[in-house]
């Protein structure tokens, strides 16, 4: 733009000697003309440059480590016409590492209907904010820009791959009650029966009693007396050693979730130094959790969870396992 | 998917239909434009037609994946040429000589006598047309490049616009349209047809709302140069010639142009800025070189270089004043003097020499050093060494009207002339002599009778008793507070004035004294007319002063009136005024350039360019032309030609200044020498001159060079500074950083990513460990190889400027 500018100065200031040097109706015509065209270009170039709009979008808003992902920036005009050159600056930052990449870049010879692409890293995870600000639209010419709104910010989650454990075994039976698991009901023969309560959910009643009694009677599932285990890690260290841990923390937390285990993660923030807790009693606690996770910051080096003692659950002592992204010498975790 | 196809096809359709629209504006207007400038008369019907059809062809052809039916339509083009080539070669060298409009260098002299019909110019104008839709198509269609559209027409208009010719406006603006358009959609992208045929179209809809726009706004009738562009042009002008003068020594600089063989001069005081007509402006009109038109309105201050212009020897001892006749101008516009187009096939020149029936012959040897491709000759020119057409050019005899007949650079001719008093051997015409004149005098010399109403009344004016009587009281109101040399000037003027009141009440009876009846003899009309003529001297004289500081005339002015009003001015301002006064009188008067030049005892003399003199030629029924002169001070010499009516009174030798207060030195005057006829007259006329430039000024202007050399140099070099810094930083994870930095612009320049380099700089950036050496050097390595690469992608011209670039990667 600014070459362009330049070579309209320039233009401007060989019809103006033209004009003084002349004495001519030609060059006085050629001043004005080469002064109103600018203006002119805008005009033309007004219904494209308003008519724009972009849209951010994102192959899938969750995937695996290493697996592809890709942005893509979408031009609209609603009008059907070319701009001749969009500009924006293009943010991505992964609040999980820190990274961020910035690129100011521009489409040329844009069609009305465009759309440009590009391929996201993902050898790390995190949560992968996405913006596109500083959008301009440059008029035919190259001499103006007008401010396009900005398109919303985009989120991915790029997850670890879970690594499951080899051997889950916990201890049972410690006395201490626990909650049972949620949404899936283990009843067998052992439960026990209650009048309806309200909230209580429908797969809950016992129907054949229901009808014995007239009145809604609910199959209570026994407690869970099995210790609450709660997984631990630290939230810091190499972005390597940061993304085992994920991993398997992650394949903790399935393994539990497979022996509907409820269990919890937690972690100290690394700014405030705070517990983070997060209850995982079903998948999709699990994906609040790691989102919640892939949020905070992992800085090279920080306070570890170990240093403090664990707090106590709802129902007692808990049964904690620190998961670390370390390798030993003899290649264990 | 098939109604994308659909949408894809009629994109096409459309955009081919923007395309067509445009190429035939640019073809017609090119077309016509090009007729119109150069007043090539043809029947622009078939033109047009030809232009439309060829264009839309053009582009359909151009427009086809392979491009075989474009080059086939160009080899038909070529093909046609080739076979009329005998009946078009002439037609197109007709038409490039219509084009040679530029008045120098070089200026040619010959004239084409070959002048094609309208039948002869069409069909060679319709193949040039389709050969210019052909090229308009491939820009549209192809190329897409409007500055390529831009470049083609105006390099075909050129010469018209820079001789101030406007061509047909409509056609002028039916080019902008098409360039207009053009640039507006050139950078839009092709890979959409439908959206680009939308913008085109939109592009076309503005460029024709803004030319209408402006053609209402800024009317072409009466148009005037606005005044804050003669200020600054005034102030342009004003300030570069100080600038010059500050550093250059203007003399020293006309000679170094003159030695290196570059026709071109500065003029103190005043740059030679052409206007429209391609005159110096303030050079002075009467500059000496031929020309079609004489900008009266650059006849501002005269500053001259000394240079020199021509050396001339009689062939008899004479010494005097002589007039070197350049060419001649005939009619008056108001703020120029512009040549007559007529060709009548007669030499008007020649009736004198006629009439005088063959006196003994002088010749002149005249070289001239600073060619202008322009024939001087003194009066009258005798028969057999050339011939003049109506603006008296002088074709010497053996040149071919196709050759260039000028040599740069110096060249020496002789001339015959006759310089007696004619009225001493004075014969009538006879035979076809006498019906030559008769013809000439009645299809000619009407033009030079010509005179507005506007100048005419203002002439009147001037002879008028009223007129003079005003002038009387102001010079007697003016004598109360003159003392010493002032007062005698003003009692002189006075008493001229006086004098022609006396014979004189209005313009009629001033010129019943003259008056010229049809049954007088030439000699008796000679005399007539020479006395107006000197009446018409002596009252220029009185109402003004020889000025050569004379400022120019204002724009939209009247030179006539701005000499009246200034009530000074030099040779232009009187020739012009005295000229019209003539024709006033009905005295057929035209306006003549050339030099005036001082012979010695050996009839030897050197043209200064500062002897550059303007006067008037008066027709005489019977005999021909004869120079009077106009210009106080200017006193008829007794060789060459002697001016009649020229004041032999002290009153009449001028009212202040003498025109030309330094005699050139001239070569060796003695009395007793006899001239040597076989000595060669470049020897005597140019002896060696050793002179050598002043090593001062050069020097000076060698070290500022150099100067301004080493400083660019070192300031590229310390530019260097901050990137051997950025390498040697104490903190080798921020200087990789810096390195990583570099990159990134060379990446956005066209370099390739590097792994490597990206590897290092997100290490340096995130990584808790302090990057070693060794990896410092290889971001640095690497950031090289990519700067490298950036330089490689570029076009070839950025290539051969990327080492400027190379301090910011």
């Amino acid at each position: 733009m600014l070459r362009r500018r330049l070579l309209y100065v320039l233009a401007l200031f060989l019809a103006y000697l033209g004009q003084v040097l002349d004495v001519g109706y030609l060059f006085h015509f050629i001043f004005f003309a080469v002064l109103c065209f600018p203006v002119l270009g805008l005009l033309v170039s007004l219904p494209a440059m308003l008519g724009s709009r972009a849209v951010l979008g994102v192959s899938a808003p969750c995937i695996q480590r290493r697996s592809a992902a890709t942005w893509t920036l979408s031009l609209h005009n609603r009008f059907h016409l070319p701009v001749a050159r969009v500009s924006y600056r293009l943010r991505v930052v992964n609040r999980l590492t820190g990274e961020i990449h910035s690129a100011r870049t521009s489409l040329r010879r844009a069609r009305p209907e465009e759309d440009r692409s590009w391929t996201l890293e993902t050898d790390h995870c995190g949560l992968v904010e996405c913006t596109v600000d500083r959008l301009w639209a440059c008029d035919c010419l190259g001499l103006f820009a007008l401010p396009l709104r900005k398109p919303p910010v985009m989120i991915l989650m790029i997850v670890p791959q879970p690594e499951l454990p080899g051997l889950v075994e916990l201890p049972e039976g410690t006395g201490i009650s626990a909650p049972a698991a949620k949404g899936r009901a283990v009843f067998g023969e052992n439960y026990e029966l209650r009048p309806y309560r309200e909230g209580d959910s429908l797969r809950m009643i016992h129907w054949k009693m229901t009808a014995k009694r007239d009145e809604l009677v609910t199959r209570e599932p026994p407690e869970d007396t099995r210790p609450l285990p709660v997984l631990t890690f630290d939230h810091f260290g190499l972005l390597a050693e940061v993304d085992r841990t994920l991993d398997r923390l992650a394949g903790w937390s399935m393994a539990l979730l497979e022996q509907e285990r409820v269990h919890e993660v937690r972690w100290l923030h690394p700014e405030t130094g705070a517990v983070r807790i997060c209850r995982v009693t079903a998948e999709r606690d699990w994906e609040a959790c790691l989102a919640a996770v892939l949020s905070d910051p992992a800085p090279m080096r920080g306070k570890s969870i170990l240093e403090q003692a664990i707090a106590q659950g709802p129902g007692g002592p808990v049964y904690q396992i620190h998961i670390s992204g370390k390798e030993v010498p003899n290649g264990e975790t | 998917m098939g109604k994308l196809d659909d949408v894809h096809v009629e994109g096409k359709l459309l955009l081919l239909a923007g395309d067509i629209l445009i190429a035939i504006l640019l073809t017609v207007g090119c077309a016509l434009a090009f007729l119109s400038g150069y007043a090539v008369a043809t029947d622009t019907g078939a033109v047009v037609a030809c232009c439309v059809f060829g264009a839309a062809v053009s582009v359909l052809l151009h427009k086809q994946a392979h491009p075989w039916g474009a080059l086939l339509a160009a080899a038909g083009i070529v093909w046609l040429f080739w076979l009329t080539w005998e009946k078009t070669a002439p037609v197109l060298e007709w038409v490039g000589l219509q084009m040679e409009l530029l008045p120098r260098p070089p200026a040619r002299t010959f004239t084409a006598t070959f002048s094609p019909g309208k039948e002869q110019l069409l069909p060679v104008m319709l193949l040039l047309s389709a050969a210019l839709a052909w090229i308009m198509g491939w820009i549209v269609a192809r190329a897409r490049r409007w500055y390529l559209a831009a470049l083609l027409s105006t390099a075909l208009l050129l010469p018209a616009i820079l001789m101030g010719v406007l061509p047909a406006w409509g056609a002028v603006l039916a080019a902008f349209a098409g360039w207009g358009a053009m640039l507006l959609t050139a950078l839009f992208g092709r890979k959409d047809p439908g959206s680009l045929a939308r913008a085109q179209f939109l592009s076309l809809a503005g460029m024709a709302m803004l030319l209408l726009l402006l053609v209402m706004a800024l009317p072409m009738e009466g148009y005037t140069r606005p005044q804050w562009a003669t200020n600054a042009r005034d102030n342009l002008v004003r300030g570069v010639t100080e600038q010059v003068d500050r550093f250059f020594d203007i003399d020293q600089l006309n000679e170094t142009f003159l030695e290196l063989g570059i026709d071109f001069t500065l003029s103190g005081g005043n740059l030679g800025i052409t206007d429209a007509a391609g005159d110096l402006a303030g050079d002075g009109a009467a500059s000496g070189s031929l020309q079609r038109r004489e900008n009266l309105r650059a006849a501002g201050p005269r500053r001259y270089a000394g240079r020199k212009i021509m050396t001339v020897g009689s062939s008899q001892p004479a010494a005097g004043q002589i007039y070197l006749r350049g060419g001649a101008l005939g009619v008056y516009t108001g703020d120029a003097w512009e040549a007559v187009n007529t060709d009548l096939g007669i030499s008007p020149s020649l009736f004198p020499y006629e009439t005088a029936g063959r006196p003994e012959e002088y010749t002149m040897s005249i070289r001239d050093v600073s060619f202008r491709g322009v024939y001087f000759y003194p009066y009258q020119l005798a028969a057999g060494y050339g011939s003049t057409d109506e603006s008296g050019w002088l074709r010497l005899p053996g040149s071919s009207e196709w050759e260039d007949i000028l040599i740069p650079g110096s060249e020496e001719y002789e001339v015959g002339y006759m310089p007696s008093d004619p009225r001493e051997t004075f014969a009538p015409l006879g035979g076809a002599a006498a019906e030559q004149e008769r013809a000439y005098r009645q299809e000619a010399i009407p033009v030079y009778l010509d005179l507005d109403s506007y100048t005419r009344n203002r002439v009147e004016n001037l002879l008028s008793q009223e007129r003079l009587l005003l002038i009387i009281e102001a010079i007697e109101s003016s004598l109360d507070g003159a003392e010493g040399e002032e007062r005698e000037i003003l009692e002189q003027n006075l008493a001229q004035l006086q004098a022609v009141y006396e014979n004189t009440l209005t313009l009629k009876d001033f010129g019943s004294t003259v008056e010229l009846t049809d049954d007088m003899s030439v000699p008796e009309r000679f005399d007539a007319v020479l006395t107006a003529a000197s009446r018409t001297a002596e009252l220029l004289s009185a109402i003004a002063v020889y000025d050569p500081d004379t400022p120019a005339m204002a724009p939209g002015g009247d030179f006539l009136q701005h000499f009246l009003s200034e009530g000074r001015g030099y040779c232009v301002h009187f020739a012009t005024a005295g000229a019209l006064m003539l024709r006033a009188q009905g005295i057929p008067a035209r306006y003549v350039t050339g030099y005036t030049v001082y012979l010695n005892e050996r009839g030897r003399g050197v043209v200064l360019d500062s002897d550059a003199h303007a006067w008037v030629e008066v027709y005489i029924d019977g005999y021909g032309w004869h120079p009077v002169e106009m210009t106080p001070g200017y006193a008829g010499g007794s060789s060459g030609v002697e001016l009649s009516g020229a004041p032999e009174t002290e009153e009449a030798a001028g009212n202040g200044e003498t025109p030309s207060e330094e005699m050139p030195e001239l070569p060796n005057e003695s009395k007793t020498e006899t001239p040597e006829e076989d000595a060669p007259l470049s020897e005597e006329i140019f002896p060696e001159e050793e002179e050598k430039p002043a090593p001062g000024k050069a020097l000076r202007i060698v070290g500022g060079v150099v100067l301004a050399a080493g400083l660019l140099c070192g300031a590229y070099f310390l530019s260097f500074l901050p990137r051997r810094a950025a390498r040697r930083h104490k903190d080798v994870n921020r200087s990789v950083i810096h390195a990583y930095r570099r990159y990134r612009r060379a990446v956005d320049l066209g370099s390739k990513e590097d792994k490597i380099l990206e590897e290092l700089g997100r290490k340096a950036k995130f990584s808790q460990h302090t990057l070693t050496e060794e990896e410092r050097e290889t971001a640095w390595t690497h950031l090289d190889a990519a700067a490298e690469s950036a330089r490689g992608c570029q076009p070839k011209w950025r290539r051969f400027l990327f080492p400027l670039a190379k301090p910011l990667l």
